[in-house]
């Protein structure tokens, strides 16, 4: 976990920062986004690139996609979400290279192991992504969880898919000739000893979240047995009963 | 692209930090109550920020996003939200009329708050906002990158918009088909931008260390001055919050 600090001191792990956030944020303009709920989100093949990036370049790209969401929100939809904008991105940039480190994937990706191992952290990325977003915004009392954070994992699970292998496929090997592999610029980011603790906790908390998040977003939180998550959807129900299952994401993350 | 507007106004001439901290006291106040009258003050309230910063044009601009995300939103909370006697069932979601009025208030809340945003970016420079970030704590380097990302952005959107010319004067359409096919056409478009910055990223790292990036001696061209204005501009914020919270239904 350290390397999320310790980037810094790294100039070429800035400039990979700022262009991964750059990129972020431009790449929606020229694709006239799809809107799903307007104003809240959308179609955007723009979703790949925290996937993509984070695989490449490591840290830099969890920050580059919460300063690239952040530099989106600068175009007129500041607000209290873009915090919960800001770290739901964050995720969505980090998790994807932790998972990919934790289960050994490979540069590859000609095998269905690596489709696999890909697709498990695509999946467990958009979720968390999903879920954070969703559950913020709901507690501010701006979108339904059952609407917007569906809508986010759904998104980003199917572009991070359908174009991340390929831009993967083509990028990677390039990357690493230019030296610009986080591996080869940062020091010290081997397989921490708590990986296994850190999926458990990580898989625990995107699917407890996204399961019980959606029963209470519905309205059948009565059949499920989480108590500590009873009310209703914009009221404390959605804020207080994801707050173990966010922790558990967060804790995941950590020592993965 | 960017909102701001280069006028001579009351916000404009704020220290970044007052007008962040400012912000952040803006942001609190359609967040104390969900009742529509009380979210309707908001909106004046942000009305009001607004004719103070000289920038109700660029509410305007806006209106064809915020009246849609105000329509979805009262319609969305219509729906999940479980109260009263149901007026109209939907499989499992309903509508009642308290879970309208509910809906309406929500439509309120993020509109005002999206123009508070409006504001404030229509009145701060970005290196104002950098120096602003500074100023309440964020490192430097990461108030920098922020800048840098913005600054970088209209090159790669020109860039963006070059790439999709370029395939489609080649044949390539990539707005046409349904949503999948849209997305596969997306590669030769992305992929393109992406190589273009990971060129990007040695040059940028030499220019960013031959002027001292990182260095700790550091002297900014930039130097602002929190004066009694900025000092009575967030006394009068507050209170406003502090009068609104006392006085929410």
């Amino acid at each position: 976990m350290k390397e999320i600090v310790g980037m810094w001191r790294s100039t070429k792990m800035c400039a990979l920062t700022a262009l991964t956030a750059a990129v972020y944020a431009a790449v929606l303009i020229p694709f006239k986004p799809i809107p799903i709920i307007p104003g809240f989100t959308e179609i955007r093949p723009a979703s790949v690139l925290p996937v993509v990036c984070s695989l490449l370049f490591g840290p830099a790209a969890a920050w580059g996609a919460a300063f690239g969401n952040i530099v989106g929100d600068l175009f007129g939809t500041l607000g209290p979400g873009s915090l919960f904008g800001f770290v739901g991105n964050f995720l969505y940039g980090l998790l994807p290279y932790k998972l990919w480190r934790a289960l050994g994937g490979s540069t590859s990706l000609r095998s269905g192991r690596d489709l696999a191992v890909l697709a498990l952290v695509c999946w467990t990325s958009s979720v968390a992504c999903g879920v954070t977003i969703g559950w913020g915004v709901d507690l501010l009392g701006f979108v339904p969880f059952g609407a917007l954070g569906n809508i986010i994992w759904v998104n980003n699970f199917l572009v991070s898919m359908v174009l991340g292998p390929v831009l993967l496929r083509l990028l990677w090997r390039r990357a690493e000739r230019w030296g610009l592999l986080y591996t080869q610029i940062v020091e010290g980011v081997g397989r921490p000893r708590t990986w296994v603790l850190g999926l458990v906790l990580l898989v625990l908390g995107t699917v407890g979240g996204l399961v019980l998040g959606n029963a209470i977003s519905l309205g059948v939180y009565k059949a499920v047995p989480f108590a500590f998550g009873k009310g209703v959807t914009g009221g404390l129900g959605i804020g207080l009963g994801l707050v173990p299952f966010v922790a558990l994401t967060f804790a995941g993350a950590v020592l993965l | 692209m960017f909102l701001y507007q280069d006028k001579v106004s009351f916000l404009h001439r704020m220290h970044p930090s007052a007008k962040l901290v400012g912000l952040v006291l803006a942001f609190c106040h359609p967040l104390l109550s969900s009742d529509p009258l009380y979210l309707s003050s908001s909106l004046g309230l942000a009305l009001a920020v607004g004719a103070l910063g000289r920038c109700l044009g660029n509410y305007l601009r806006m209106r064809k996003f915020l009246i849609p995300l105000f329509i979805a939103s009262v319609l969305l909370w219509a729906l999940f939200r479980r109260v009263g006697e149901p007026l109209l069932m939907l499989g499992p979601l309903s509508v009642s009329s308290e879970s309208l009025s509910y809906g309406l208030a929500m439509g309120l809340r993020i509109t005002s708050l999206l123009l508070f945003g409006v504001a404030f970016l229509s009145t701060t420079r970005i290196e104002e906002l950098t120096a602003g970030l500074e100023a309440v704590g964020v490192p430097f380097k990461a108030g920098f990158v922020l800048s840098l990302a913005v600054r970088l952005l209209p090159t790669f959107a020109a860039t963006g918009s070059e790439i999709v010319q370029a395939q489609r004067a080649r044949g390539h359409d990539p707005f046409s088909g349904g949503p999948l096919a849209r997305l596969r056409k997306a590669v030769p478009l992305v992929a393109p931008i992406l190589l273009y910055a990971l060129r990007k990223t040695d040059q940028l790292s030499v220019a960013l260390e031959a002027r001292g990036f990182g260095s700790p001696d550091r002297r900014p061209y930039l130097t602002y001055r929190f004066g009694l204005r900025d000092a009575l501009a967030l006394g009068v914020s507050a209170m406003v919050l502090v009068l609104s919270w006392r006085l929410r239904p």
